[in-house]
This record gives C-alpha cells, structure tokens and sequence, in this order.
C-alpha cells in the first residue's frame, strides 16, 4: 500500500467518525423549556391557537357524519327536505373549517414571526454588546448565520411544529371518539390495524432521521470541497491535481446520492405500507360490517346501517393522514433543537466589558489623558503595550511615532476601552476610564481611522450617523471647515449623493475627509486620529493637512502622525518601539538627542521636508 | 424546449428506467382505482342482500390482495423514478465539477463563488425535481386521472358530471397560488437579504459603531429591515394560509353536490347506495393528482429556468486550451531552456496592456529576481509561464518550442508554483504537503521538504503531526505557516522551474533567510522566478529584472543594480534602515510586567 493509499483509507475513516458523531447527536430537550419561554408574552394569541385548532380538530370528522346521517335518515327513507338540510349543513361545515383554518393558520405564523423578531432583536442587540475582543475571535460569516438563518430554522419549529402535531394527535383522537360512538364493535375490529401503522412509522421515522442526518453531512461535505476547488482552483491548476481531485469529489458525490437514495427507499416503502394497511381496514369494515347488516343475530356483534358503513369507509381514509406528517415533522423539531443550541450559547456568553455598578461621572474638565504603566496583551504572555506611561494635557496635540506593529493602534484602542488592559491605569479628566460609563467615555472622544468606513445611505448622513440633534446647517459646516465641501460639489446630488460600504464613489483621500467632518460634527473633548500613510493625491494631501489642524485646533488630540507638518505642530512626541514608549519630547528635542526618532526622521520625513 | 434538448443525454443513459417507471406509475394506478370499486359493489350486494355473509371474506380479501400488488408497483414507481432524478443530479454535478476545472482563472476572476456554488446546490436541485417528482407525478395525473373519470362515467356518467365540475378550477387555483407564492417568496428572500446586509454592514463597521456609540442606531435600522422582513413573511403565510384550506372547501363543495345530486339519483331509484360510496372514495383519490398538475407546472418552469443556469457554465468554453495536436508534439525530458520574445500581454476587458516588450532568456539552471512597485505586472508575467491566460503566438518558448503547442499537462507538470495567496485544503497537512507529487512518494520526503521549508517543527508541535487536519474544525495555522507549507509542497513536485511568487511576505526575516540559504542549494539545479518585496530575498539571483507599469525599467545583478541610481538602490537602502529600526537595541525595558 503507498502512502496515498494510507492517507485515503485516513480520510475514509475520519468521514465515517464525522458521520457517526452526527448520527448520534440528539437534540437536549431542556432546549426546548427554553424556546418555549419566548411564547410567553403572546400567552394569549398562543392560547387562542391552541382552542382554534381543538375546534378544528373536533369539527373534522363532522362532515363524514352529516354523510351517513343523510344516508341513513335521509336517503333510504327517501326524504327531499332532510337530504337538502343535510347538503346544506355539509356546505356550512365545510365554509367553517375553511374559516377557523384559514385563521388558526395565519395565527400560528404570526406567532411564530413575531417570536422570531423579538429573538432576533435580542440576538442582534447582544451581539452589539460584545467587546471587539470577541469580534476579534468570531469571524463576521458565523455571527450573520446566527442572527439570520439560526432564527429563521426555530420559526419552522414554531410555525408548523408544535401547534401542528397537537392538532394531529388530537383530530385522531376524535374521529376514533366519534367511530367509537357509532359503532364500537366495529371500532375494536379495525383498531388492530393502528399498531401495525404506528410500527411501520416508527421504524420509518427512525430510518428517515438516519439517512436525512447523513445526506445533511454528506452534503455539507461535498459542497465544502466543491467551494474549496472553487476558490482554490489555480492551486489544483498548477499541481495539474485536476484529475485526483475529480475522482475525491466523484466518490463524495456518489456518497451523498447513495445516501439520499437509502432515503427514498423509506420513503418508497412506508407510503403503500400505509396504503395496504388502509385498504386493510376498509377489508375488515366491509367483511365484519357486511356480516353484521346481512345477519345481525349470527355476528352476535350488534347491527350496523349503510351509512355507518359509509363513515368507516371515508374515516379510514382520513385516519393514517397524520401519521405520515408525524413522522415527517421530527426532522423539523431536531434541526430546529440544534439551531437553539447555538444561539443559546451565544447569548449565554456574557460580554467581558461592562459598566461599572456605581459610575463616576465625569466633571467638566475638557479631556485630559493620563497612561500609568499600562500593560496590554491580547493573547496572554504576548505583550502588546509593555508599561506605558505618559499624560496629555487638555487642549494638547500629542504625536505617537514609531515603526509599523509597534502599538500605536492599541494604544488608541484602549483609551476608548475597547479592551480592558491588564495592568496598569488609564484615566481620562482624572477618573479610570473602567469606573466610568461606556458611552460617557465614548462621549468625549471622537477617533477617525485610517481605514474609513462608511455606511450604506447618504453623505449627510454618514457625516451624522445616528445623531440627530446634528443639523444640516452643522453638516454644512463642518464640511467646509474640513474642505470636504468641495467634493461634495461635485457630487451629482450633493449631500444627498449615495455612498456605499468601503465606499467605490469617493477615493481615499476623499473618504478620510468625510470621516474628519464625521469627527468634528462630533464635536468631540478628545480626539484619536490614524493618519492615513499613502494612495492620497497630492491635492488632497494639503486638504488633509489643512483639516487635520482644523481638528486639531482647541482640544485633547492623540495623533499616530505619518506626517511631518503633523508631528512638528504636535505639543509633545510620544515614541513607541515594541511595546515601550523609548523616547518623549518636542520634536527639537528628540532630534537632538540622535535616538530611534532621529532615525524614523533620516528614513521617513526627511523626504518630506525637502518635499 | 432547446434549454430542455441538453437534459436528451442524460435522459437516453436512463431511457430503459424511464419506460420501466412510467409503466409501472400506470400499473400502480389502475390497480389502486379498483379498490374502491370493490368496495363499493361489495356494499351494494350486502344493502340487496344479494350476497351470502360467508362470501363476504373473498370479497374483502381480493380488495387486500389488489391494494398489496399495488403497493408493490407503487414502491417499484418511486424507487425507479426517485432512484433516476438522484442519479441525474450526481451526474450532473459531476459534469458541473469537471467542466470547472477545465476553465482558466479568468472564467473565475469574473463570478464569484457563491453564484457558481449556487448553481451547483440549488439550481441542480431544482434540476432534481423536475426529473424525479416532475416525472413521476405528470406521470401520476396523466394516468390516473382518465382511469379514474372511465371508471366514475362507466359507474354513473350524470354524477361524474355534476361532482366534477367544481374540481375543474383546482388546476388554475394550485397554479395561481403556486405563482403568487413564488412571488411573495422572492420578495421575501429579497428583504432577507436586505437583513443580511444590515448585519453584515454593522459587523464589519462594529468600530465605527462603538466609537461613536452608535448602538441603539444601528439597533433601529436592524430593527426596520427586521420589521420589514416580519412583514413579508407575513404576507407570504397569509397566501400559504390560505391554500390548503381553499383545496378543502373546494373539495367540500364537490362532497356536498355528490351529496345532493347522488342521493336525488338514489331516491329516484337510478343509483345504488355502494356506488355512492365508490364515488366518494374515487372523488378522494382523484383530488390530489388535480392539485399535482398544478404543482408540477410550476415545478417545470423552475426546472427549466434552474437549466439554463447551469448549461451557462456547462457552455462556456475556456481561453486556455490544449493544443490541437497535442498528443503529437513530442517535448525533450530534462529541463527547457526559458525564452521570452517581446512578451507583451493584455487582460481581456482592460484599456492598457498589463505586460510590455519583455524580453528573457533563463536556460536551466538559472535564477531570476522580479521586483518593482505593486501592480508592475510581476505576477502576471510569471502566471503566464503556466498559461494561465492565454498567451499570444511567438513569444513565451520553453526549450525552444512555443508554450502554446506544448501539452498544458506536461507544462504544468515542468513547473512548481508557490501563489501570493496561499491555498491549503480542509484535509491533513500531509495530504495538502503531497499535493501535486506522485502517491508513491514516500513520507520522508514529505519531512524533508517540510524541513527545507521550516515547517517540520511547527507540524511536530501539532496534536497530530502530519496527520492534523486544517481548517473550519481543525487547527489553523498562522499566515506564514501556511506560506512555509506551501513552499514545501512545492518543492516535493520535483520539477524543473520553480516560481516563488512574493511566497515569504508573512514569514519574519530571520525564518525567511533559513529557507533561502536552504533553497539555494535546490535553486542551483532548477529554474527559478522568484518575486519578492524584499529585495535581500533577491540579491542573490543571477539576474533582477524590475518592473514598473509592465515594462523593464532596470536589469542586472545585485551589484550592479545597487551601484546604479534608480528605483533598485534607493529601495535597497531605504530596506536597509528599516531593517536597522526592527533591530534597534532596546536595552532597559521591562518584557514582563513582574519584573
């Protein structure tokens, strides 16, 4: 055997581990207690469904009876007047089990879609409340899954689960109730019939859930690798891999048929198990009941009418109806278990950062920052920020330097407490910015970064973003301050022009603008400024110098400068260099002193200063 | 009706199986029809007293027996049809899958892979239907319906007439509502979307969001599409709501002229009662195939416009073929001599030309360095070597011999590309190390390679070694990992030219100049392209060409480069500091807060 023979027979084996794993699983059923605490505040709308659809499980046999009344009361004795009474009851029957469907249906799907909105909402708003930390860690394809597709499966449960198998079970319950009434000698005949058809739909059930698991995984698989060669086909190209990897996806292929085939072979078989076993029943009627009308002294069994025969013979055939859709609906209730599953550990995770219990509102003062040796790792051990220490007083431009990966981002991130350092304090006007509230934090600061983003809608309206008190005349402005003004002229509807995400209209110096007029619309204490390094036109390059001084101009700035004009305005330099802040001072000073700044200076701005 | 012409070969390899189905759809119905009617004699000779209670139990026992034999065809109907529609879709997706990977990388650089993914899951579905359930259930009303109503006239042709004529509206009521539904499901499907969008905007702008605390906006707009969505499927419940129940009453009515009109006809003295009950279970079983035809209408149409989808993709021809008389041309073993005459080359689609006047020559053995600003054109000139995209007469020669008249197989086969963007497969890392070399190559070669490439270490760090698996439940690797496990696979190829394209960027540079020192030793015997952003990674090649906006602007060696002013020294020297600032000497931190 060659070692590719060895790595099949591996990848065989771990197919049919995987397989065996999924068989197995079975939903936990205290899942469900949960779910079903969602239908809590619709008590009313489920209780009024759940009365419909008694209704319409007791007026379901009704018409079969009106039948056999008319035949016997009506019919055979000949009555014209009874028999119209009774087509008319019929029609009337009919109309009312239209109505109470029509609307129990509808009921049962608003109930669902409303339960469905408050979970999402409550999915969405916790997700929101995540730190980025957790952003960091969960990529955005698996969060849109939860909040979309996961929500969508458990609607299924609410729609046509739980409401539908207690009106089947119950409607086969009455119409045995009413055969039994009629007739119930003739009931206990026919009833041996019943195990026979709960026997075959067991076996049924069960198979159907086995190869409708293994069809979920085979295909799963096989449309995973049918994605991978997708993306990755310059790679099988290259490897001219094209043949190998076509005879894998055939046998993965092959795989998912055989399994959908194993399926319609339950399917093949339980349906005219159902069928025989129903004529079966209809046998007994015929033959027993036959015997009863000929000779009622002989059967010893009681009389039996024409139009009791009648009822047995529709009764029948309307009696196995619910036992095929039993068996079909587990296979609903299992995937919607596991969807819950998921989105209950989602919203069992707890967000990390959180508001302190007795807040500290912070005073007047207008946005004083002070770093006491700050520590920082996102991932234990692995110092990002390494005993930082500096302050910026109010109204101060403070410029970090410092090669890329050295943490000057972080260093941004953690004032706005996007993460929660691990040593160390940081204190905005004097207060740890843990003992404040978020948002009060977030309120003095405003960060513009690097990479703008801007949201799907309009110019005006991705300069205010939610804030409303924002006016237009104060987007006007802060436009013109900014000089993004003069893009927006030459935007075909101006400030009402659409931009979309990662937005293809404006290039990237324009985008950094707009994000400076965002900011200042703001009007923000403090203000976080990425500067953005390269692709910006030399026309707007003076523009963004010019906007970044409006900016800057009368309040708290913390600036990652790539620009000499920008780190020669600065009160104050802050060098960062893996992790520790190496050097602090003006930018004469540092110069002076021929360390690391003086480096960055001969390599990077030097240029720009000849520039 | 040409759309449906593409299904005649799959539906030839299936014909026997076909005629088979469809005969045994007929056998299983007539049987069934009869059912019924033994029922309803039978009760009409017990209400006569026409019959001995001691016959009764042959009576009874010959329905049972009809009813089992139909079962039987009935099993054998959905097993032969059901069996061929799986059959169809797994051959089709094969065909989906073969054809794809006949298509070069511009066929993919224009769609992207959801819609291809699509068209291979839910429009071959849909494909599925209409072979397996289309079929079978056109089949299922074709037959039993004519049964049925000779059966019904031949019983009483007045009744079947009045009964019959509010069932004539089930047809267009199933296809109304079968259309609506669809539409109501696409707008529904369309504010799904809409949702999905939300949230996915939010998440990739979850910064924004929190900085400007942004939270309860964004949960309001979430909220409207979420609202929005409601609504829709509102809607569309509503109609869905409506559809059973409107098939009941319809049938109602239909129960109730039966009724009316049969009991009049027994009164009258033209019909026996057991008729009467023969009717009410043939009007039972006539029911569905009405609401069948309904359904499969629209079944087809979806089919149709799912098969159009998918031969798109299965006509498309690729710009990258073999040559016609491939098999004929004869190419020398050992390793080809590389020429390229004035290469000039364009997308299809662009303005400008990507690649101009390129001119090289790399016998075996020989090293050459690309470098220049993103978008030079390096990587497509080396893409090119592969044929990739289709490369213009007279200009790329390997061994003497245009590429295009070479078999693109044994091209490929010549050649060990290393991409920008690493691919790893969702399997083991021994699996994706030997992709691409021969399945008797034994496991210490896989170890070599992967030690040449640095890797060998991190894999013995893994839980499973060699035999961990990559990906959505398995382990990940870093980005430079991922770069050194394709370096290996590469070199486990064994073949004459080696191209690195720019294959070292997420390694750090102390790993990177191990595995130059021990490439070089392996470069001396092939080929090799090597791209880098790093112009130390190149310095030892035995030419560098730079590139700027698709043309040659410098070329020479290292030294040569560097002693000249231009886009090569400048670089170099500004690397160079960049490098001194990595090292800067930081004695006197704190590495750990204890200390």
């Amino acid at each position: 055997m060659n070692p590719a023979e060895v790595l099949e027979r591996a990848r065989r084996e771990r197919y049919r581990a995987e397989e065996n794993e999924a068989l197995q699983r079975r939903g936990d059923l205290r899942q469900m207690k949960r779910l079903l605490r969602y239908l809590r505040p619709r008590r009313k709308a489920v209780i009024l469904a759940i009365l419909l659809s008694t209704l319409i499980a007791v007026l379901t046999p009704l018409p079969m009876v009106l039948i056999k009344e008319a035949i016997d009361v009506y019919i055979m004795p000949g009555n014209y007047g009874g028999l119209a009474l009774m087509a008319g009851l019929l029609l009337l029957s009919a109309g009312m089990i239209f109505f109470l469907k029509k609307t129990s249906h509808y009921m049962i799907a608003k109930i669902g879609q409303h339960t469905m909105r408050d979970l999402r909402e409550e999915v969405f708003s916790h997700i929101q409340s995540q730190p980025l930390r957790f952003f960091d860690r969960n990529p955005v394809g698996r969060l849109i899954t939860r909040v979309t597709s996961d929500v969508n499966v458990l609607n299924e449960l609410f729609a046509q689960g739980v409401v539908g198998i207690f009106q089947q079970v119950f409607s086969l319950i009455v119409i045995l109730g009413v055969l039994f009434y009629f007739n119930w000698q003739l009931t206990l005949l026919i009833l041996p019939v019943i195990p026979l058809i709960a026997l075959a739909s067991w076996n049924f059930r069960n198979n159907v859930f086995v190869s409708y698991r293994l069809t979920r995984v085979r295909l799963s698989r096989l449309n995973t690798f049918m994605q991978e060669n997708i993306t990755g086909m310059r790679t099988v190209q290259a490897n001219t891999r094209e043949d190998p990897q076509f005879r894998l996806f055939d046998e993965l292929n092959r795989a998912h048929r055989d399994a959908h085939i194993k399926t319609v072979f339950q399917y093949a078989l339980f349906f005219p198990i159902v069928e025989v076993a129903t004529t079966l029943g209809l046998a007994i009627v015929v033959w027993q009941g036959g015997r009863m009308f000929l000779a009622p002294e002989t059967a010893a069994m009681g009389a039996v009418t024409v139009g009791q025969l009648a009822l047995f013979v529709q009764a029948l055939e309307r009696f196995f109806q619910p036992v095929k859709d039993l068996s079909e609906k587990y296979n609903i209730v299992q995937s919607a278990i596991a969807a819950s599953e998921r989105l209950f550990v989602l919203l069992d995770t707890k967000p990390t950062i959180i508001d302190p219990e007795n807040p500290v509102h912070p005073g007047q003062s207008r946005g004083r920052i002070e770093f006491r040796d700050v520590w920082f790792a996102y991932n234990p051990g692995e110092w990002v920020l390494k005993g930082v220490s500096f302050t910026v007083e109010e109204g101060q431009t403070a410029a970090i330097v410092g090669p890329t990966g050295s943490g000057k981002t972080t260093l941004m991130a953690l004032l706005c407490r996007f993460y929660d350092i691990q040593k160390g304090q940081i204190l905005v006007d004097g207060v740890d910015v843990r003992e404040m509230r978020q948002a009060d934090l977030r309120e003095k600061i405003a960060i513009v970064m690097q990479d703008v983003f801007l949201f799907h809608g309009t110019v005006a309206g991705n300069v205010r973003l939610g804030r409303e008190s924002i006016t237009d005349e104060r987007i006007r402005e802060v436009c013109e301050r900014t000089g993004f003004d003069n893009v927006v002229r030459r935007l075909p509807s101006g400030y009402e022009s659409g931009v979309k995400e990662r937005g293809a209209t404006l290039s990237t110096g324009e985008k950094q603008l707009l994000s400076f007029a965002r900011a200042l619309a703001f009007d923000p204490h403090i203000l976080i400024l990425d500067e953005a390094t390269s692709n910006i036109d030399t026309e707007s390059e003076q523009q963004v110098q010019r906007a970044v001084a409006t900016l800057c101009a009368g309040r708290t700035s913390l600036v990652i400068a790539h620009r000499l004009s920008t780190i020669q305005r600065a009160h104050k330099i802050l060098v960062i260099h893996h992790g520790h802040l190496v050097e602090e001072g003006t930018h004469q000073e540092l110069l002076r002193r021929g360390g690391l700044y003086r480096r960055l200076y001969d390599l990077q701005y030097r240029e720009q200063a000849a520039g | 009706m040409r759309t449906l012409s593409s299904l005649l070969p799959y539906v030839r390899r299936h014909a026997w199986a076909i005629v088979f189905g469809i005969l045994f759809v007929f056998l299983a119905n007539s049987l069934a029809l009869t059912v019924p009617i033994i029922i309803g004699q039978t009760v009409n000779l017990i209400e006569e007293g026409r019959i001995h209670p001691d016959n009764l139990f042959h009576l009874a026992f010959l329905a049972v027996c009809v009813a089992g034999v139909a079962a039987c065809f009935r099993f054998l109907m959905r097993r032969v049809i059901i069996d061929i529609s799986r059959e169809v879709e797994y051959e089709f997706r094969n065909d989906f899958f073969r054809k794809l990977q006949s298509l070069d990388p511009s066929f993919f650089d224009a769609r992207n892979t959801g819609d291809l993914m699509s068209r291979a899951t839910n429009d071959t579905d849909a494909l599925r239907m209409l072979m397996g359930p289309g079929v079978m259930y056109t089949a299922n009303t074709i037959f039993s319906l004519p049964i049925a109503l000779t059966a019904m006239l031949w019983l009483d042709w007045r009744l079947t007439l009045v009964c019959m004529a509010p069932m004539l509206v089930l047809t267009p009521l199933v296809r109304y509502f079968g259309t609506r539904t669809h539409r109501m499901s696409r707008l529904q499907q369309d504010s799904f979307g809409e949702l999905t969008t939300t949230v996915q905007e939010n998440l990739a702008g979850i910064r924004v969001v929190k900085a400007y605390r942004q939270e309860d906006f964004e949960l309001r707009k979430f909220l409207e599409r979420n609202d929005d969505y409601i609504d829709k499927s509102l809607e569309l419940a509503r109609l869905q709501a409506m559809f059973f129940p409107s098939i009941r009453l319809l049938v109602g009515f239909g129960f109730t002229v039966l009724l009316l009109y049969g009991g009049h006809r027994i009164i009258q003295g033209h019909l026996e009662v057991g008729t009467l009950l023969s009717f009410l279970l043939l009007f039972g079983m006539i029911v569905w195939p009405l609401i069948a035809a309904g359904w499969v209408i629209n079944l087809i149409q979806r089919g149709i416009a799912s098969l159009e989808r998918i031969n798109a993709i299965l006509e498309s021809v690729p710009s990258v073929t073999e040559p016609e008389d491939g098999a004929a041309v004869v190419v020398e073993a050992g390793p080809p001599s590389i020429e390229l005459r004035s290469l000039t080359f364009q997308y299809e689609g662009t303005l400008w030309p990507q690649l101009k006047d390129i001119d090289l020559h790399a016998p075996p053995g020989k090293t050459v360095g690309i470098v220049g600003p993103v978008g030079a054109g390096k990587s497509t000139l080396v893409n090119l070597l592969s044929r990739f995209y289709p490369v213009p007469r007279g200009m790329i020669f390997f061994g003497g011999k245009d590429i295009n008249d070479w078999p693109l197989s044994e091209l490929r086969r010549r050649i060990s590309f290393v991409f920008q963007e690493t691919f790893l497969f969702s399997d083991t890392i021994g699996w994706n190390i030997r992709f691409g070399s021969a399945d008797n190559t034994p496991q210490d070669l896989v170890e070599e390679a992967a030690e040449i490439a640095q890797v060998h270490s991190d894999i013995g760090d893994l839980p499973r070694n060699y035999s961990t698996v990559l990906g959505e439940r398995g382990v990940n690797l870093s980005g430079g990992q991922r770069q050194r496990v394709a370096i290996a696979r590469a070199l486990m190829r064994q073949a004459d030219i080696l191209v690195l394209d720019d294959t070292l960027s997420a390694v750090d540079t102390h790993t990177e100049e191990a595995i130059l020192g021990e490439l070089r030793r392996i470069m001396e015997r092939k080929t090799t392209f090597l791209i880098s952003h790093r112009l130390s990674t190149v310095a030892t090649a035995d030419e560098i060409l730079v590139l700027d906006e698709g043309r040659i602007i410098q070329r020479g060696t290292h030294n040569e480069l560097n002693a000249q002013p231009g886009w090569y020294s400048e670089m170099y020297s500004r690397q160079l500091s960049e490098r001194a600032i990595e090292d800067y000497d930081e004695e006197g931190f704190a590495e750990d807060p204890a200390t």
